[in-house]
């Protein structure tokens, strides 16, 4: 008799989802899914808006990431306006976006999966969570909350405090940058890039304590994209899409992002609403690919700072001489490797004399009737698609957020974890956790907009071939 | 000198989610002295070190069951931590405050229940209603710290 463990929801990512694990008649692991179950819609929610408001409407989609989702919306109004924005403006534009990296990948490491690392997987689940690390390690958990603080901080500083302020328009920014404010963001420079190699270190320790567990956390082939800047620099504003195989081979590059479309298709799944997108030229699902913090370091040919540049040569010794980092436990020092290029980013961008410019933002007319915008989002790149008419009405919108493009990655993972660890007969916490934890590698935020539903505890079900719960868990 | 701090949350996006901003937007429009007002999409870790300066802070939400208006002025952590997702709760943030710096501060969650959470910018009428007796609640309690100043200045309004 099969059967089917449920788990549901994910605990420690955003919105609402569900694993579900189905076992044969001998209790082995065939397969493993992970649900996503909420309707989004927001597409079609923008369509009849103007252009100009959706950089303010769009960034209200998720709470995590408003930053990229303001960036990625201007800059497909930049391309409907066919314009190029000042340098300031850009460099503008590019510093927020590092405060959000710095202030998504803080909260990712410090407050969602050190716990596991630092507590363990196997630790009482009423402790590994921010507070049994508070217990345990003060200074560290206290350390990542003001590297998060810091990133508010910059966006605060530039976009103001008022929630998902459109600060970000098509053809650049509405407000300069207030010189008076560079001391005090320089001021936590120091202690930002402490925290950051404080980081990097306690996660080496952590690959050594859990080398038993690693290879089992998504350590599969597949494809890696993102955008690479043209000298191929890791890049996280602008750029141009490279697509790398699972040895290392550069197998598409130079992609203008404007013909995503051409290369990348969306695949759907009866149980799940969140789209499967995958590599056009390899097909569903062989074109599975990954997007985020692993993706970029693995595809880029170095990083323009000196101290993740070291950090980026020793990851990609993990390889050895596959040339690329095909295991998803190490999203966490990928994670950790942009977190410290954040810092250093934003310490060479303040000083540069260019941010302080006036000139901020180009104006024009609708001159195209499709835009499109892309960057790359803490979780991978993200593209917004806009097609308008003359006026700069939205007639249809199309978004190809990060978590999406790891979804089939993110249920090999699943997979992967589940026949290591489920034997058929219990589900242990720990197994739990790792396969939660598994999930966490990616980092994915699935719909943040329905905070107000509240939180569920945990919930497992075993269930057999007819239907029947033979055992449940929560927690 | 005693202050007090609003915080307004939800998503302003959807319908009813964004009855907690709403009503800090009201409260905030009133200028009431020793009385600050911040709004966010959600409730993040450093929220706690934000909310240190502050005697009292009222936090604002909408929520999807229930009574249709409460006050939470307990904020216990339940016995075992619901496994945060990107935002916290404000459970999580007043202990966070405590546990991280010592604060003490007194904190009440005001709740709205929300009708409807689909796309939209509007919220439910009967929403709206409960809001603005919220508004009043919340106003009658920052009079109680601030006797002469609050009451003369939302008089003023």
């Amino acid at each position: 008799m099969s059967k089917t463990i449920t788990i549901s929801p994910v605990t420690r990512i955003e919105g609402h989802a569900k694993i579900t694990i189905h076992l044969d008649d001998q209790g082995i692991v065939q397969d493993a899914r992970f649900h996503v179950n909420e309707f989004r819609g927001f597409e079609k929610f923008c369509e009849g808006r103007l252009m100009s408001e959706m950089a303010g409407i769009t960034s209200r989609i998720c709470g995590i990431c408003p930053t990229s989702h303001l960036i990625t919306s201007a800059k497909a109004g930049d391309d409907i306006l066919a314009i190029e924005i000042p340098e300031t403006a850009e460099k503008l534009r590019r510093l927020i976006t590092l405060a959000q990296w710095m202030q998504s990948h803080a909260l990712s490491f410090f407050h969602l999966s050190s716990p596991d690392f630092l507590l363990g997987f196997d630790s009482e689940p009423a402790k590994r969570n921010v507070f049994g690390l508070l217990d345990q390690h003060k200074d560290f958990a206290k350390r990542g909350i003001r590297l998060r603080k810091f990133g508010q901080e910059i966006i605060e500083v530039l976009g103001g405090r008022k929630i998902h302020t459109p600060w970000a328009v098509a053809g650049g920014v509405r407000e300069p940058f207030e010189a008076s404010k560079k001391d005090y963001l320089l001021n936590w420079i120091p202690e930002a890039k402490e925290t950051a190699l404080l980081a990097l270190s306690e996660l080496k320790k952590i690959h050594t304590k859990f080398n038993k567990d690693i290879p089992n956390f998504g350590n599969f082939r597949s494809l890696f994209v993102g955008l690479v800047a043209k000298d191929g620099a890791l890049e996280y504003y602008d750029g141009l899409l490279r697509v790398m195989d699972a040895a290392g081979n550069t197998i598409a590059d130079k992609i203008d992002p404007r013909r995503y479309r051409e290369y990348f298709g969306e695949a759907t799944e009866q149980w799940s609403y969140l789209k499967f997108p995958y590599y056009k030229p390899l097909g569903y699902p062989d074109g599975m690919y990954r997007v985020g913090p692993l993706a970029r370091v693995n595809i880029c040919d170095y990083i323009d700072t000196p101290l993740a540049e070291a950090e980026r040569v020793m990851f990609k010794a993990l390889a050895g001489n596959r040339g690329v980092v095909n295991n998803s436990f190490y999203f966490h020092y990928a994670r950790l490797i942009e977190l410290l290029f954040s810092v250093e980013k934003v310490e060479m961008l303040l000083n540069d004399p260019a941010i302080l410019g006036t000139h901020i933002r180009s104006k024009a007319e609708i001159n195209r009737n499709e835009g499109v915008g892309a960057s790359e989002a803490p979780r991978g790149t993200l593209f917004h698609h806009y097609w308008v008419n003359d006026d700069g009405v939205l007639q249809k919108v199309n978004l190809v957020i990060a978590t999406a493009q790891n979804n089939l990655a993110m249920n090999r993972t699943v997979r992967q974890l589940a026949m290591r660890y489920v034997d058929g007969k219990k589900i242990t916490e720990g197994i739990l956790n790792r396969i939660e934890a598994g999930i966490r590698c990616y980092d994915p935020c699935l719909s943040c907009s329905t905070h107000a539903i509240g939180q569920m505890p945990l919930h497992v079900q075993l269930i057999n071939a007819n239907n029947d719960v033979i055992d449940e868990v929560r927690r | 000198m005693k202050k007090a701090l609003v915080i307004g949350y939800g998503n302003t996006l959807r319908s009813d989610d964004g009855v907690g901003v709403w009503v800090a937007d009201r409260i905030a429009a009133l200028h009431l002295p020793n009385v600050d007002v911040k709004t966010c999409h959600q409730l993040f870790p450093e929220l706690a070190a934000d909310i240190l300066p502050y005697d009292t802070v009222i936090m604002v939400d909408a929520s999807a069951s229930g009574e249709p208006m409460a006050v939470r002025k307990s904020l216990p952590l339940p016995e075992r931590l619901p496994s945060s997702n990107h935002n916290i709760s404000p459970e999580i943030l007043h202990h966070l405050a405590h546990e991280m710096y010592g604060a003490t501060i007194d904190m009440r969650v005001y709740t709205v229940r929300g009708n409807s959470f689909e796309f939209g910018s509007m919220l439910s009428p009967s929403v709206k209603e409960q809001a603005t007796k919220t508004i009043a609640l919340i106003v009658a309690l920052l009079q109680q710290i601030h006797p002469k100043s609050v009451i003369a200045s939302f008089m003023l309004n």
